[in-house]
Parts: C-alpha cells; sequence; structure tokens
C-alpha cells in the first residue's frame, strides 16, 4: 500500500497519522452510501435499512479483503474495519432519524418559512401521525390489511416478541395506555 | 508500537464495553433513580469520553509513531458501535411508536383502520406535544403564539435533515 502519511507534532513528540488506512476507510463508506443512495433511486425507498445492510456489508467484505492483502493481519486491518462498521452505523441511526423521528418531522413540516399554529395542528395531528405510521408498516409487510381490519404479520409478531424481552431486559415500565 | 501492543489496546476497548454492559446489568437497570433517556445517554457518552481520552493518553505516552491514528480511531469506534446500538435498542424498546401500534394491533383480534387511529390518536398527540416543547427548549423553535418559526440553530437542522433524507430518498413517514 503506497505511504500517504504524514507526521504531526505534539510536545515535541512526531505522532504519524496513517493516511493510506483512513482514506481507504472513508472512500469504502462513500461508495457504500453512494450505492445505497443509487438503488434506493432504482427501487422502492421502503427497506432502507436493510437495503443499506446488504450494501454496507457488501463494500465491507471488498474493504477488509484488500486490506488484508495490502497489510497482511495487522492490527490497522481490524481498527480500519471498526470505524467502517461505526461509521455505517452512524449513517443509518442519522438517516433513519432524519426520516422517522416525529422531532425531525416536526422540524421539516415547520420548515424555513414557519407556519401559523392552526395550521400546524391541522397539518401535524395525533390522527396523521398515526395514520402515516399505519401506512408504513403496511408497506414494510408488518401489518395486513383485508380492508375491513388490520393484522399483525408473522414478521410483526417476532419483532413484537423481541421487543417484549427488551423492554424487559431494559426493565423499561409496562405501557398503560395501549 | 508493536502490533502486540496494538492488539492489546483493541482487545482492552472490548473488555471495557463489556465491563460497561455488565455493571448496567447488575447496579444501572435495576435502580429506578437511574431510569430515563438523560441518564443512560449521560452514562454511555462518559465511558465513551473517558475510553477515547484513555486511549490517545496511551499511545502518546507511549511515543507511537506509526497505526497511532488508526489504532486509536478504532479504540473509539469499538465504543461507538457498542454505545449506538445499545442507546437505539433501549429507545426503540421504550417507546417506539410504530412498536406501540403494533403492540395494539396483536392485542385485540383484528382491528379496523379507524378503530386503531382513534386508539393512537391520543399517543400522537401526546408525544407532538412532548417533542414540540423539547424543541423550544432546544431553542430550535420558536412561538409568538400564533406563528411556530424556526431559529437559526433550527434552519441549520433542518438543513441537515434534508441532505439525510435527500441520500436514501426518504419519504415523510409521520
Amino acid at each position: 500500500m503506497p505511504d500517504y502519511g504524514y507526521s504531526v507534532s505534539f510536545r515535541g513528540k512526531l505522532i504519524r497519522v496513517d493516511m493510506a488506512t483512513l482514506q481507504t476507510v472513508f472512500l469504502s463508506l462513500w461508495i457504500a452510501v453512494f450505492t445505497h443512495a443509487i438503488s434506493c433511486r432504482l427501487c422502492s425507498p421502503q427497506n432502507s435499512v436493510s437495503r443499506f445492510l446488504f450494501v454496507g456489508s457488501t463494500v465491507g467484505g471488498c474493504f477488509a479483503l484488500y486490506l488484508y492483502f495490502a497489510l497482511g493481519p495487522a492490527p490497522e486491518v481490524f481498527a480500519a474495519l471498526m470505524v467502517y462498521a461505526a461509521c455505517c452505523e452512524l449513517y443509518i441511526f442519522l438517516f433513519t432519524l432524519a426520516s422517522y423521528s416525529i422531532s425531525a418531522n416536526i422540524l421539516v413540516a415547520i420548515s424555513t418559512d414557519g407556519m401559523p399554529s392552526k395550521e400546524f395542528d391541522r397539518f401535524y395531528n395525533g390522527d396523521l401521525m398515526a395514520a402515516k405510521r399505519i401506512e408504513r408498516l403496511v408497506a414494510v409487510g408488518l401489518m395486513e390489511d383485508s380492508g375491513t381490519v388490520l393484522t399483525p404479520t408473522a414478521k410483526a409478531r417476532r419483532l413484537i416478541r423481541l421487543f417484549a424481552r427488551l423492554r424487559a431486559f431494559f426493565r423499561h415500565p409496562p405501557f398503560t395506555d395501549v | 508500537m508493536s502490533p502486540s501492543f496494538a492488539y492489546l489496546c483493541l482487545g482492552l476497548s472490548v473488555i471495557w464495553c463489556f465491563l460497561h454492559f455488565l455493571i448496567y446489568i447488575l447496579l444501572v437497570r435495576n435502580r429506578p433513580a437511574l431510569y430515563g433517556e438523560r441518564k443512560i445517554l449521560l452514562y454511555h457518552c462518559g465511558s465513551a469520553f473517558a475510553c477515547s481520552f484513555v486511549a490517545l493518553a496511551l499511545l502518546i505516552a507511549f511515543r507511537c509513531e506509526q497505526r497511532s491514528a488508526m489504532i486509536a480511531a478504532g479504540i473509539t469506534a469499538i465504543h461507538g458501535i457498542y454505545s449506538i446500538s445499545f442507546l437505539e435498542l433501549w429507545s426503540l424498546a421504550q417507546g417506539s411508536y410504530s412498536i406501540r401500534i403494533l403492540m395494539g394491533v396483536q392485542g385485540s383480534s383484528g382491528i379496523g383502520r379507524h378503530e386503531l387511529h382513534r386508539c393512537f390518536f391520543a399517543i400522537g398527540e401526546a408525544k407532538r406535544t412532548n417533542r414540540i416543547s423539547s424543541l423550544s427548549r432546544a431553542g430550535l423553535i420558536v412561538s409568538d403564539g400564533e406563528f411556530w418559526k424556526l431559529t437559526l440553530l433550527g434552519c441549520l437542522a433542518v438543513a441537515g435533515l434534508r441532505v439525510l433524507r435527500f441520500v436514501p430518498r426518504q419519504i415523510d413517514s409521520g
């Protein structure tokens, strides 16, 4: 691997910054995000998290192979993979936060021009919030709409069981209003 | 820096995260006084800062010339992966709106759309009121009683949110 490193001085000590590995981490991340953006435009943007998991792990696998052949079983390879994985997780967290968080949706609804309080109450109310969530749950295959009633799918039942266990593990108090 | 020392540093950061999780299981989660979004966030931020600080201090103290930046970044990333995963699961399990709707639907033997809207209207309203007051307190939005406006900080946050939504072409989901 070519040496793109540079040295910085800290309290008289010379510290080497290994740019080649860091650059490769960010290049891989950029490739993963770009491929994800393209794939979301070619198909439906639903299930964007699982789509990024697929793209991110494929790029990550290639990145790991490249680093292994360039550096061998060096500790930098493991460290670089951890940095790549952390960046991917942060990216998933940020785009899901921007899309599904109630606070983010309120901010975007108000937008830069502002919004009269009455219009805001009409545009963004509990009923509309529930409607949008239900639409999304149906779209991602967690609820089935038979026309008259909504029922959870097998996938949703597994998810509910998982979250019930997680709630018990984290000692969250039980829901009192459902 | 020798490879064995670099591996030791990375291994210690994994052990650090494991111990942090163990302390949570044994002490933190059983104490109601330590329950809450902010307290859990502080518990993780404190540990992440300490981990990063110790890593950097060790690496500089041992006069590391090669590898130092990558190993320090790796140590911080290990804690980052652990903390983001933990906090995301914690907050989703605590009160995700979608999970609550699913639990509500499962509790009944099939429920109509209108009835479901009616059931979750109150929760949606409560969440909305709660988030508006949080955004106000954070200085992102202001109201003169009749008009909601974004502050400068709010405009910057919205610009960031729009970029994050644009990349995976996300739609508004309430």
